[in-house]
């Protein structure tokens, strides 16, 4: 069993690197419908994914320039996948946060962030969600981080975070 | 105001977010779902009046002949125009 993949050449143009995260939004993977199918090319989304009824994706403000999304090969040769992250900061901590947070432990989600260069990139897919991770720190005095640090996170992927171009229903 | 489209399916739903921008519903416009179209599942395009569609299939029935079949056959057409 393999699946014979070509090869093309990378190029790369001259343009600005605007990197960072400008948006954040986040569905339980059970609250999915229709998970769109892959694109040829094996790594972008052009259909519109949709939830079940009554559920959306819901927006996570964080920090300017706190939001990042990474992703990288683990493994051997041979027994390569992909482990994906897209983590952001929020700034001070209060009930209506932590009673997100409450209520995110465990759960399984699909996040969607939005760089700067205009891409959304999904972190999770149909059949394997991100867990929700969280750091929160208080600072010992007035110029310290005192804040809550997230993270969606998951590994074992067989593609990269997808590039989603259609529409998010928020 | 959407007048070639309809939105469907926005139980639950505020807007949409499409290149950077969260649109709520009131603000979709024709111009705009013309680009949103097939990118989300809440939008449908405004089927063109059936009067354009019937006389063509009348008028490709009357030809074969009118047996109580081919009028059968005419009505789920119609139905779903």
């Amino acid at each position: 069993m393999c699946v014979k993949v070509p090869i093309e050449a990378i190029e790369v143009d001259d343009c600005p690197n605007a990197g960072g995260l400008t948006d954040l939004h986040v569905i339980r993977r059970r609250d999915i419908d229709t998970f769109p199918e892959v694109d040829t090319d094996g790594v972008t989304i052009s259909k519109p994914l949709v939830p079940k009824t009554g559920c959306k994706f819901v927006k996570w403000d964080f920090a300017t320039d706190s939001g990042e999304v990474t992703h990288k090969s683990t493994g051997d040769a041979g027994n390569q996948s992909v482990s994906m992250e897209a983590a952001t900061y929020v700034p001070r901590g209060d009930a209506k946060v932590d009673s997100v947070i409450q209520r995110a432990l465990n759960g399984d989600f699909v996040v969607a962030g939005r760089d700067s260069n205009g891409n959304t990139r999904l972190i999770g897919d149909e059949f394997r969600g991100v867990k929700f991770e969280h750091d929160y720190k208080g600072g010992k005095k007035g110029t310290d981080k005192n804040g809550t640090d997230f993270k969606f996170s998951g590994e074992g992927f067989t593609h990269v975070p997808y590039y989603y171009t259609a529409a998010l229903p928020v | 105001m959407l007048k070639n489209f309809n939105l469907v399916n926005t139980e639950g739903l505020t807007g949409v977010f499409h290149k950077g921008r969260t649109i709520p519903f009131a603000k979709i416009d024709d111009a705009l779902a013309e680009q949103l179209i097939g990118k989300t599942h809440v939008l449908e395009r405004i089927q063109p009046e059936a009067t354009g569609t019937t006389p063509a299939v009348l008028a490709l029935a009357e030809p074969t002949g009118t047996t109580p079949a081919a009028d059968e056959a005419e009505d789920p057409d119609k139905k779903k125009a």
